[in-house]
Order: structure tokens, then C-alpha cells, then sequence
């Protein structure tokens, strides 16, 4: 069953198009990568599944729902994280995540503790998060993503900013996340990330899609590097996955 | 929605921003009301002379002072509550699915709202204080001035003093979702104070039509609405108090639809 169904997708910002004729699927279960080089129109592409970016053409389904009109129906079933983690710099860390799940009205108070320590922040709940690294912030998001137990995670460059230790650790997050069933849709440029991590790809570049798949079929013994640099250098044709 | 108030009001007493706006207005308060006592003449002012810092005109001085600086305080604090959301990245966060857009600026709108009367009850409140101090300076303290009516001109111009400071609260977060930026809403409500005042003066020197402009602008409206008693002239007066109250909750209804509309439409790229 598809999780999530990108169905035709376009965006134009003015003259300029940032995704075209973009459809890809989602089954549940799965790690699915979205991958692209910088400006391929990832971030736009999940702008537009979170409602925060108005497709020019198109069709979003969520859970089931169209994002354009149900979203909020289906929104605590999912757990996101962004390219650029949006805090208040003047609350805590705790204080953070507690406005968020608040005003989301099913918010568990409870699982912030939880939340914290699964992500090593604990012991700095009650610090500022102007006084937070990137990194930092970035571990606070994802515990913001799993403070409500969810069963489909948007993850937006989850490891943007973290030192080696912090890459290592979310890595084995997303395992454990994809070992309790839970759908996940990875969008990053860290091509050993999605090597380790997915089972199937979606490749775009300038807003097109290159190719998708299960990573295992696309690779064929490739690494997905040398797979990657070669699609992506030549003008890949659209395709529907 | 209540949530959302209630959040949005937390937010706005963790901030230090709103500690230090209150504290500029107490401040300023104090000033206003040194600067006329210096005006009067001082200790040695007669009783005539001291008459705006006495109860019952003191009011007068109270809400027209509450309007001046208030404004500018609830404006800073709606271009910040809002410009900052775009600069944090915290609109996306809230954004993406959590709550519905016109819900989060309907909050907004109403959180400002509640500052609005906090910031002109807490002038009220110290302007009575201070007009008790100067009516015992210059004369015997007594109840005697309070009467129903002047209950209802107070009551009146507390709800005008409000209804000034949510028209330029709006009119900077207007600017704000259309730009973006927090330093946009202060600086919108500013160019827009020029303009005012510059069409106003202007018209002074025009006949026909172009007279009757101040009449609907906001600057001139504000001036009438903080009148104590109605009657009084000056240059700025174009409107009676009714007429100044619908042009201001017009102009209320103009930015917050705007904002509205804009926000509905608006990609958050943050």
C-alpha cells in the first residue's frame, strides 16, 4: 500500500521551474531516498507534501488524503524534519518541543523526556536553544519527529550539521525506525546515507525525475556513487516510478 | 483556537523584547508626565496652568500618550512576533500540517489584540497614579470628578486607544507577511505615518475633494477618536468619533483581510 503518491508534480517560482512532472510512490515499510544534487528541487518536493509550498499542477496523496485540503487530518501520523531546524532561540530545548506537540492538540507531553534522551540531549532540556550548536538543533528536531510515535517520517537532510558521532547515531535511528515498520522518505545528498539506509531511490535533477527503483536493481554491483555520477551528468529523461 | 492564543501568548512572555517594551513604556510615561509638569511651570504652576495633569483632563493626557507610544511598542512587538517566524524557520515548522494558516494569524491577531488592552490598562493604571501624584501637588485629592459620564469618555477612550493601536498593529504585520521580514513591518508603519501626515498637511492647502482625504485616513481618525470632548478643532480633527471609529475598524478589517489573503497564498520556504 502507497504511503505516499507524488502524482504529476509541478512548481513554478515566477519563470523558473523547480519541479516538473515529478511522481513517485511511497510503499509502507520502506526507506524510500530522495536524492539529488543541490537546487534539484528535493526541499521543494517536500515543501509541497507538508503544505507549505503550493503545487502549480499536480496531486499530493498522504495516508490516503489529498495534502491540499486534508492534511491536518493525517499530519500527526507524520513526523518531519527540515532542511533548517525552526526553533525559538529564547526557550529551552524542552520548552520547544513542548509548544510544538502542544499545538498540535494530540501532543504527548509525556514522551518529551524520552524524546530527549533517545536523541542525547537531556542533559541540555533546559538550556536555550540559542545556545545550541546545528547539530544540537538538528537532534532536537528529530526528537521533535518522534515525540508523537508516528508511522511515516518526511526527513529532510537529517544529518545536516552533525559531527560523525551524531551522523552515526541518526543511521542507526532510521534503522530502528525502519525495524519497527515505520515508512520513511529520505531526502539527502549523502549518497553513502542512501546507500546504507534505503531500499529504493528516486534520483531528480532539476526538478526532473532520472530514474527510481530498488537500490539493489539500479546499483546492479555499482556503488551507488559511480551510479549516480553517471546518471546524473547526462540529461536523464522523465519517468514515471 | 484557544490553544493557539494561549500559545502564542506564551511565546510573547518568554520573550525579553516584551519586558523591555514595557519597561520603555513606564518609562516614557514618566517622562510625558515630568516633561508637562516642567511645562506648567513646576512647583510654583498655578492651578489653572497645572489643569491637563489634574483629574478629570489628566485622562486626556493619559490616552493620548497611551496611543503615541503604545502604538510604536505594539507595533514593534507584532512585526517581531511575526517577521521572526519567517527568520527562525519556525512558520514552516508550525506550518507543515500542525495547525491550519488562518487558525495560526487568527491567533496571532488575537494575541495582539489582548497586548493591545494590557498595554492600555497598564497605562490607564499609571496615569491614574501619576495624576493622583500631581492633583496632590497642586491640589487636594478628592473623588469628587468621578461621574458616570466621565466613566463612559474613559471607557470610550480606552476602546478607541485600543482600536488606534490594533489598526497599526495590523498594518505592520501586514507588511511583514507581505515581505517577510520584521524590519519591514516597523518600517511599512512608518512610511505609511509619512504619507499620512504628508497627504493631511497637504490637503490643508487644497479645496475640493482633496480636503475630504484625512477625513478616511488614520492619523487625522486617531486624533478624533482620543478626543475627551467632542467640538474641539485643530488641524488634524477632519471627523466626529463615530465616524473616526467605522474608518479605523474599516482600515482594521482592509489589513487584516489583506494579511489573510496574503498568508493563504503565500509558499513558505523556510
Amino acid at each position: 500500500m502507497a504511503v505516499l503518491k507524488v502524482e504529476h508534480l509541478y512548481k513554478k517560482f515566477r519563470k523558473k521551474a523547480a519541479v516538473l512532472d515529478l511522481s513517485f510512490e511511497v510503499e509502507e515499510g520502506e526507506v524510500f531516498g530522495l536524492v539529488g544534487p543541490n537546487g534539484s528541487g528535493k526541499s521543494t518536493t517536500i515543501g509541497m507534501i507538508l503544505g507549505l509550498i503550493a503545487p502549480t499542477r499536480g496531486r499530493i496523496e498522504l495516508l490516503g488524503k489529498n495534502v491540499r485540503t486534508d492534511l491536518i487530518s493525517v499530519s500527526h501520523q507524520v513526523g518531519t524534519t527540515r532542511e533548517n531546524p525552526g526553533f525559538y532561540p529564547y526557550l529551552s530545548g524542552r520548552d520547544n518541543l513542548a509548544f510544538f506537540s502542544r499545538i498540535r492538540s494530540n501532543g504527548v507531553e509525556g514522551s518529551i523526556d524520552d524524546a530527549l534522551k533517545i536523541v542525547n540531549l537531556y542533559s541540555r532540556a533546559e538550556d536555550k536553544v540559542g545556545t545550541y550548536s546545528q547539530g544540537m538543533k538538528q537532534r532536537l528536531q528529530i526528537a521533535g519527529a518522534i515525540l508523537h510515535d508516528p508511522d511515516f517520517f518526511i526527513l529532510d537532510e537529517p544529518t545536516n550539521g552533525l559531527d560523525p558521532l551524531g551522523i552515526r547515531e541518526v543511521r542507526k535511528l532510521i534503522l530502528k525506525l525502519k525495524e519497527e515498520g515505520k515508512t520513511i522518505l529520505l531526502a539527502s545528498h549523502l549518497l553513502s546515507e542512501v546507500e546504507q539506509l534505503c531500499d529504493r531511490i528516486a534520483i531528480i535533477k532539476a526538478g526532473r525525475l532520472l530514474t527510481c527503483g530498488k537500490i539493489t536493481e539500479l546499483l546492479q554491483g555499482k556503488s551507488l556513487e559511480d551510479f549516480y555520477v553517471g546518471i546524473v551528468s547526462e540529461n536523464g529523461e522523465t519517468g514515471w516510478c | 483556537m484557544g490553544k493557539l492564543v494561549g500559545a502564542e501568548l506564551f511565546k510573547i512572555r518568554k520573550r525579553r523584547m516584551s519586558f523591555a517594551l514595557l519597561g520603555v513604556l513606564i518609562c516614557f510615561f514618566l517622562l510625558i508626565f515630568f516633561l508637562h509638569y516642567r511645562a506648567v511651570g513646576g512647583s510654583s504652576a498655578s492651578l489653572e496652568a497645572a489643569h491637563p495633569l489634574l483629574f478629570p483632563q489628566v485622562f486626556a493626557l493619559i490616552f493620548n500618550t497611551a496611543s503615541g507610544i503604545g502604538t510604536l511598542l505594539l507595533v514593534i512587538l507584532a512585526s517581531f512576533v511575526m517577521g521572526e517566524e519567517y527568520g527562525w524557520g519556525t512558520i514552516g515548522k508550525t506550518m507543515a500540517g500542525v495547525v491550519v494558516r488562518h487558525r495560526y494569524l487568527g491567533a496571532k491577531v488575537v494575541s495582539l489584540f489582548i497586548v493591545a488592552l494590557i498595554i492600555t490598562l497598564i497605562s490607564l493604571v499609571l496615569g491614574i497614579i501619576l495624576g493622583f501624584a500631581t492633583t496632590a501637588h497642586f491640589s487636594e485629592v478628592s473623588l469628587d470628578f468621578v461621574t458616570l459620564s466621565l466613566l463612559g469618555k474613559v471607557g470610550r477612550m480606552l476602546g478607541g486607544t485600543v482600536l488606534v493601536l490594533m489598526t497599526n498593529a495590523l498594518l505592520a504585520l501586514m507588511f511583514v507577511i507581505l515581505t517577510r521580514s520584521a524590519w519591514w513591518g516597523v518600517g511599512g508603519y512608518i512610511l505609511y505615518g509619512f504619507l499620512d501626515l504628508a497627504i493631511t498637511a497637504n490637503s490643508l492647502w487644497g479645496g475640493g475633494w482633496i480636503s475630504h482625504i484625512p477625513r478616511y485616513l488614520i492619523i487625522p481618525n486617531t486624533s478624533s477618536i482620543l478626543q475627551m470632548e467632542e467640538g474641539v478643532s485643530t488641524w488634524l480633527l477632519h471627523s466626529t468619533i463615530p465616524h473616526a471609529t467605522v474608518v479605523l475598524l474599516a482600515w482594521c478589517l482592509l489589513f487584516s483581510g489583506m494579511s489573510f489573503y496574503l498568508f493563504r497564498r503565500q509558499d513558505i520556504t523556510v
